[in-house]
C-alpha cells in the first residue's frame, strides 16, 4: 500500500486564542513495503503525524491517502475498520491489556473477524511467535513478561493479521540496547515477510542504519528525506 | 460474547478490594430489602388468608344491581331459586369447598334498658366451622341450631344495652312487604370484630331463619364462596361467570380483591414503603458502583484508548463496561440470594414478636417469607440497576479523546 501526504498541518487549540501548530504542512510518500523512520526531537510532530496516519486523529488541513483512498475524508466508522483490517500498531510502552494472555493479546485486532479469517490470522499469529521466539509465553500475562518479551508480544499483535502500514511509535524507547538491537531486526525482518510498510518514530539516531528512508522532521516540516541505499533486507 | 464476558469478568476482579466493597454494598441492601418484602409477605398472605376465611370467601356473588343501592335495601337481592340454581353449579366445581348465603339487615334493637340501631348479617350456623379460622365471639358462643332465637351482639352495642349472654332482647326491622316486624331473641354470644370494628358498635349476627321471620322471605344479598385455594380464584371465578351467563341469572361474581378494598389499600401501602426503600438504596448502589467504575476507568484509560486505536469499536467498549457493573452486580445478587434465604430461615427460627397494635395486647409474631419468585425479580431490578450505573462511565469512555488516553500513565 502506498502512501501519501499532501500539505499535511495540525495544530492544537491551547486556549480560545492560542494555537499550537503541530504539523506546518507536510508532504511526502511513502513505498508499498518500505522501511521508514520518522525522525526528530521531541515536539517535532512525530506522534502527531503517526496519529493521523493511523486514522487517529484528524489533520486540521491537508490529505492522507492509502493508495487512491483519501482517508482523511472518511468517516469515523470506516476510521475504524481501517484501524482493524489495515494498520497495525506498535506502542513505546507496549500497551498490552494486563487480564489477557500474551496470545489473547495479540489476537485483539481481530476481535472481530469471521471465522475463517480469524483461523487464518491465528495461524500467522502462531508463525509469529514461533519467529519471534516466545511461543513458550503465550499463556503468560503481561505481568510475568519482561520488557523486550512485551514488545516482541506487540510487535506478533500489529502483525498477526496481515496490516498493510505498520506505525510504531518510539518502539525501542523502553529497551535495553539489545533488546533494541532484536526488535529493530525482527520488524525489518517482518516488514520485508509481509511486504507491509513500517513507519517508525524515533529519535534514537542510532538506529537510522536499519531503515530504508529516514524521513527528518523540525517544527512541524520535513526537514529532509534520506534514502538509505545501502540497506540489506532481512 | 464469550471474549468480552471474560474479559468483564477478569476486569471485575483487577481491584478485588474495591470490587468487594461495591459486592457488600449490593449484599447488604438486598438482604434488608428482601426481608423487608419477606416481612411484607408473609403479612399480606396471613392477613388475607384470615380475611377470606375469617369474612371475605374467595369469592362473592351479588345481584348485579347490589352495589347501586343502600347494602340492606331488600330490592336487588339474591332470591331462594336464583340461589337454588347458582348452589346446583356451584357442587359441580371441584374447587369450591364451601357457600354460604348472607343478608345483610338494619333496625333496631331494644330492651328494658334502651333501644339502639344495629346493622346486621344473617349468616348459616355453620360458617363458624367452615369458615372462621378465628371465632370472632368474645363471649358466649356462635350461632347454633340449639338456639333458634340465638343472637350475638357486638359487645359494645351489649353494654349500650347492659345486655349479656342469656339476656332477652327484641329486633325490629321492616319486612321487603314494607311492613315492620318484631322477632324475640337471646343474646347467646358477644361479637368482637377486630377487623370490623363498626360491629362492635351496632353489629347483630343472627341466623338466617331469624332474618327469614323479619323480612317475610328466603333472600340472600351475596353469597361466600370458599375455594381450595387463592390460586384457584381466577379459574373459578371464570368458569362461574360462564355459568352465570348461560343461566341468565342477574348476578355477578367479584373475588377477594375486589371487595377486600381496604386490604388492597393496606397492601399498596406496604408496597410503597417497598418501593422507598428500594428506591433509597438502589440510589446507594449507583452511587456506589458509578463510583467504582469510575476509579476502575479512569485507572485503564490508556488500555481502552489502546483498544479503540487496535479498532474495537465503541460499543463493544461500551458493552465491556457495562458488563462489568452487570457482573459486579450479579456476584452481589447472587451471595445476596443465598444469604438472604439464610436469613429468612434464621429470623423465623428465633421466634421473634413485635410489640401488639393498638388496642390489643397480643405481640404480633414476626414471621418473613421467602418467595423466590419476589426475590428473583428484586434479583433483576438489581442488576438492571447496575448496568444503568455503568452507563455514565461507559459513555465517559467512548467519547475520551484516544491520543490523550494513550499519553495517559
Amino acid at each position: 500500500m502506498k502512501i501519501k501526504i499532501e500539505n499535511l498541518q495540525k495544530s492544537y487549540k491551547l486556549s480560545r486564542r492560542v494555537n499550537q501548530a503541530a504539523l506546518r504542512g507536510i508532504t511526502v510518500e511513502i513505498d508499498q513495503g518500505e522501511f521508514c523512520a520518522v525522525i526528530g526531537p521531541s515536539g517535532s510532530g512525530k506522534t502527531t503525524l503517526l496519529n493521523i496516519l493511523g486514522c487517529i486523529d484528524q489533520p486540521t488541513t491537508g490529505r492522507v491517502y492509502f493508495d487512491d483512498c483519501e482517508v482523511t475524508a472518511l468517516p469515523e466508522r470506516e476510521l475504524v475498520r481501517i484501524r482493524q483490517s489495515l494498520i497495525g500498531y506498535i506502542f513505546q510502552f507496549f500497551n498490552l491489556i494486563p487480564t489477557l494472555t500474551a496470545f489473547e493479546n495479540a489476537q485483539l485486532p481481530f476481535w472481530y473477524a469471521k471465522r475463517e479469517e480469524r483461523e487464518r490470522y491465528v495461524k500467522n499469529l502462531d508463525r509469529l511467535f514461533a519467529e519471534i521466539g516466545i511461543s513458550e509465553l503465550k499463556k503468560r500475562y503481561p505481568g510475568q513478561l519482561s520488557g523486550g518479551q512485551q514488545q516482541r508480544v506487540a510487535i506478533a499483535r500489529a502483525l498477526a493479521h496481515f496490516p498493510k502500514l505498520v506505525l510504531a511509535d518510539e518502539p525501542t524507547g523502553n529497551l535495553d540496547s539489545h533488546n533494541t538491537g532484536e526488535i529493530m531486526a525482527l520488524m525489518k525482518r517482518e516488514s520485508k515477510k509481509l511486504g507491509a510498510s513500517f513507519i517508525v518514530a524515533t529519535h534514537d539516531l542510532s538506529l537510522l542504519e536499519h531503515f530504508d528512508k529516514v524521513i527528518a522532521i523540525k517544527d512541524g516540516m520535513v526537514e529532509r528525506v534520506t534514502l538509505n541505499k545501502n540497506d540489506e533486507t532481512g | 460474547m464469550f471474549r468480552l464476558g471474560k474479559l468483564a469478568f477478569l476486569n471485575t476482579l483487577r481491584n478485588k478490594r474495591r470490587s468487594l466493597l461495591t459486592v457488600i454494598i449490593i449484599v447488604v441492601s438486598f438482604i434488608v430489602l428482601s426481608i423487608f418484602q419477606g416481612y411484607i409477605n408473609s403479612q399480606r398472605i396471613s392477613w388475607r388468608e384470615m380475611l377470606i376465611h375469617g369474612e371475605y370467601g374467595h369469592l362473592q356473588v351479588f345481584h348485579r344491581d347490589y352495589f347501586e343501592d343502600d347494602n340492606t335495601a331488600l330490592e336487588h337481592v339474591i332470591t331462594e331459586d336464583q340461589f337454588k340454581t347458582l348452589a346446583g353449579v356451584m357442587d359441580k366445581i371441584p374447587e369450591i369447598g364451601y357457600y354460604t348465603g348472607r343478608l345483610n339487615l338494619s333496625g333496631l334493637i331494644g330492651n328494658e334498658y334502651a333501644s339502639k340501631i344495629f346493622i346486621g348479617s344473617a349468616r348459616d350456623v355453620s360458617e363458624l366451622a367452615e369458615l372462621h379460622y378465628f371465632s370472632p365471639v368474645k363471649d358466649g358462643q356462635f350461632l347454633t341450631e340449639e338456639r333458634p332465637d340465638g343472637i350475638l351482639v357486638g359487645y359494645k352495642l351489649a353494654e349500650k344495652l347492659k345486655a349479656g349472654v342469656g339476656d332477652e332482647v327484641m329486633l325490629m326491622a321492616h319486612s321487603r312487604l314494607g311492613s315492620i316486624e318484631a322477632i324475640n331473641a337471646t343474646v347467646i354470644g358477644l361479637l368482637n370484630t377486630d377487623s370490623y370494628s363498626v360491629f362492635n358498635e351496632m353489629g347483630v349476627y343472627l341466623r338466617l331463619e331469624s332474618a327469614e321471620e323479619l323480612i317475610l322471605g328466603k333472600l340472600y344479598h351475596y353469597i361466600v364462596i370458599l375455594l381450595d385455594s387463592y390460586d384457584s380464584i381466577p379459574r373459578v371465578k371464570s368458569l362461574l361467570e360462564a355459568e352465570i351467563g348461560k343461566s341468565k341469572l342477574p348476578l355477578v361474581v367479584k373475588d377477594f380483591a375486589e371487595v377486600a378494598t381496604f386490604f388492597m389499600q393496606v397492601v399498596g401501602m406496604y408496597e410503597g414503603y417497598f418501593l422507598v426503600a428500594l428506591v433509597v438504596l438502589a440510589v446507594l448502589i449507583v452511587f456506589s458502583l458509578t463510583n467504582t467504575i469510575y476509579m476502575s476507568i479512569t485507572d485503564r484509560t490508556k488500555e481502552f484508548s489502546t483498544m479503540k486505536t487496535l479498532g474495537v469499536r465503541d460499543k463493544t467498549v461500551f458493552a465491556l463496561i457495562l458488563l462489568e457493573g452487570t457482573f459486579i452486580a450479579f456476584f452481589g445478587v447472587l451471595l445476596g440470594l443465598v444469604l438472604a434465604y439464610l436469613s429468612h430461615l434464621a429470623l423465623n427460627s428465633l421466634q421473634l414478636t413485635l410489640p401488639p397494635p393498638p388496642g390489643s395486647s397480643d405481640r404480633i409474631p414476626f414471621y418473613v417469607l421467602f418467595d423466590l419468585f419476589r426475590n428473583l425479580k428484586l434479583a433483576a431490578v438489581f442488576i438492571l440497576v447496575a448496568a444503568l450505573a455503568s452507563v455514565f462511565p461507559a459513555y465517559s469512555v467512548i467519547k475520551r479523546n484516544i491520543m490523550k488516553g494513550l499519553h495517559t500513565q
